[in-house]
């Protein structure tokens, strides 16, 4: 028997569940995430990326549940993880007296897997001054020194919270560069967070829909966006449409038109469709992972 | 542990060139007085034991104000510009903070104390100018300024591990030994005429209320999440 052997898991969250007093900011999550890929949770506003990003990297207990990065529960006795772990976070709040030179010496002393090397490479491609205290850096060239900082270690998971928010399509493009060459660089896992999805969707293997705290869908984003398609259905003449057939996350009737966007798509689903009486006919378009995301979000509201 | 040395004593830097005024200030003062008499009547006195003792007992008042600065800046002032958020993604453990801040805010103060006494025990016995006359009343008072530098630094410790503004921290270090005497007199009014000696228990609450704010402040951080 060939059995394969199972995946080892970077990240690993097992009902994992916090509440910030009546609010339910993530519910019963979990989450696996296999070492080596590279993983985009994406989701609304408030929906609870940041929070379990936060608890994934132990500044924020969990109400319930647990997790688990690199098969090291995560908790206020796992300092040696931070050690493996590299985090930027959404907001920079590195000390704005101290120069780049003197945030990074500082950082340096706190991990014996620090490369000189690298660090030198990374300011160089990043064109990082390190001579200019942090309050004298534009909000780009924090971003890139606090990317510099969390890969410097050469960590086996790196951690992105909205890392490119706010930035210029320009400082976009160059961060995310940085972003390859670390992964390219060593294998590593990443778990990124993003609202602008053509980042996730250009880099991410496997990508979380999270809304309301809860995780929506989790898989491969080529899955995903094979697997989802919208069908664009026109209705006759003063006709209802039937029961949205099973998978569809997001319906809209409009006059005479009626789209759908459905899970798990197949040939014989739009076959059925065609069989439907109160349906003229039925065209089946590509979507995006912008598309998909936003009708999943939107199922989310309107019940399908 | 040191890069965690190095930062604190760079982010309270201020502060400590000013307790090194302020140790300094009396000395400075009296040198002044020395000089412009020098200038004005061409002749210098010597240091006699009793005006360095004097002196030194100034400076370890004026101490008071660093005191209750270090150490309402310790934790607080990393939370207004929200860098105790940077450094809680980093390695170094509550402990090590903590125990780099209060080396930075606690080792200061002795300092400062120590060089004062030195100057009032050692330094003021061997000056040649006059013979060795220590003043019964300073030594006295010494007690009450050590007890109100240990409420000082308790409370503000305290406030600074419970607020994330360095200001109020500071001002509550600076109101607690205040409300404390105001209790005790009180208290010694409310029970006139009968005896009651509010600066024997200040001088013996006032350390315990500051230790106990100390601890509390210290628990309280270390169970603290940021922000």
């Amino acid at each position: 028997m060939n059995a394969e052997p199972a995946a080892v898991a970077a990240i690993e969250t097992m009902g994992l569940t916090r509440r910030f007093g009546r609010t339910l900011a993530v519910d019963n999550l979990n989450l696996t995430v296999r070492a080596g890929s590279v993983f985009g949770f994406i989701g609304p506003n408030g929906a609870g990326k940041s929070t379990t990003i936060r608890m994934l990297i132990g500044v924020l207990s969990p109400t319930a549940g647990r997790a688990r990065l690199l098969g090291q529960d995560v908790g206020p006795r796992a300092e040696g993880l931070k050690h493996r772990v590299g985090y930027v976070p959404e907001l920079h709040f590195m000390y704005r007296w101290m120069r780049a030179s003197e945030v990074i010496a500082f950082c340096r002393t706190f991990y014996p897997t620090w490369n000189d090397q690298f660090c030198g490479e990374l300011l160089d491609i990043f064109e990082l001054d390190p001579r200019r205290r942090i309050k004298q850096l534009s909000k780009g060239m924090v971003a890139k020194l606090a990317l510099l900082l969390a890969v410097a270690h050469e960590p086996e998971l790196l951690i992105l919270d909205e890392p490119t928010s706010g930035l210029d399509p320009l400082m976009r493009e160059e961060f995310l560069d940085g972003v390859l060459r670390t992964i390219c660089a060593r294998q590593r896992t990443v778990l990124f967070s993003s609202h602008t999805l053509s980042d996730v969707q250009r880099l991410a293997d496997e990508v979380g829909i999270i809304c309301n705290g809860r995780l929506l869908a989790h898989c491969p984003t080529d899955e995903l966006l094979t697997d989802t398609k919208r069908i664009r259905a026109v209705l006759r003449d003063g006709c209802r449409p039937g029961a949205p057939p099973a998978g569809t996350i997001w319906q809209r009737v409009a006059n005479r038109e009626w789209l759908l966007t459905v899970r798990g798509f197949t040939p014989a689903l739009v076959d059925a469709l065609r069989a439907d009486a109160a349906v003229a006919s039925v065209e089946v378009v590509d979507v995006g992972l912008e598309d998909v995301f936003k009708d999943m979000v939107r199922g989310q509201k309107v019940p399908a | 542990m040191k890069a965690l040395l190095w930062k604190d004593l760079r982010a309270n830097r201020l502060l400590l060139l000013i307790g090194a005024v302020l140790l300094v200030m009396p000395f400075a003062v009296a040198g002044g007085y020395d000089l412009h008499r020098w200038l004005r009547i061409g002749e210098l006195l010597p240091l006699p034991g009793v005006v360095c003792q004097e002196l030194a007992f100034f400076s370890l008042v004026a101490s008071l104000l660093t005191v209750v600065a270090l150490a309402g800046n310790a934790i607080a002032s990393e939370r207004v510009d929200r860098s105790a958020e940077f450094l809680a993604y980093l390695p170094p453990t509550r402990r090590q903070i903590l125990a780099s801040k209060f080396s930075v805010a606690f080792g200061a103060c002795a300092a400062v104390w120590l060089i004062n006494l030195a100057l009032i025990y050692v330094v003021a016995p061997w000056l040649p100018s006059v013979p060795w006359a220590f003043r019964a009343g300073k030594v006295s008072e010494l007690p009450i300024i050590a007890a109100i530098a240990v409420l000082l630094f308790g409370a503000a410790w305290l406030g600074s591990a419970l607020l994330d503004s360095s200001a109020f921290a500071t001002a509550i270090g600076l109101l607690a030994p205040m409300l404390l005497g105001a209790v005790l007199f009180c208290i010694s009014w409310s029970r006139e005429p009968a005896p009651f000696d509010a600066a024997w228990w200040f001088n013996r609450l006032a350390p315990v209320l500051g230790i106990a704010c100390f601890a509390l402040g210290t628990w309280y951080f270390l169970r603290r999440v940021e922000p």
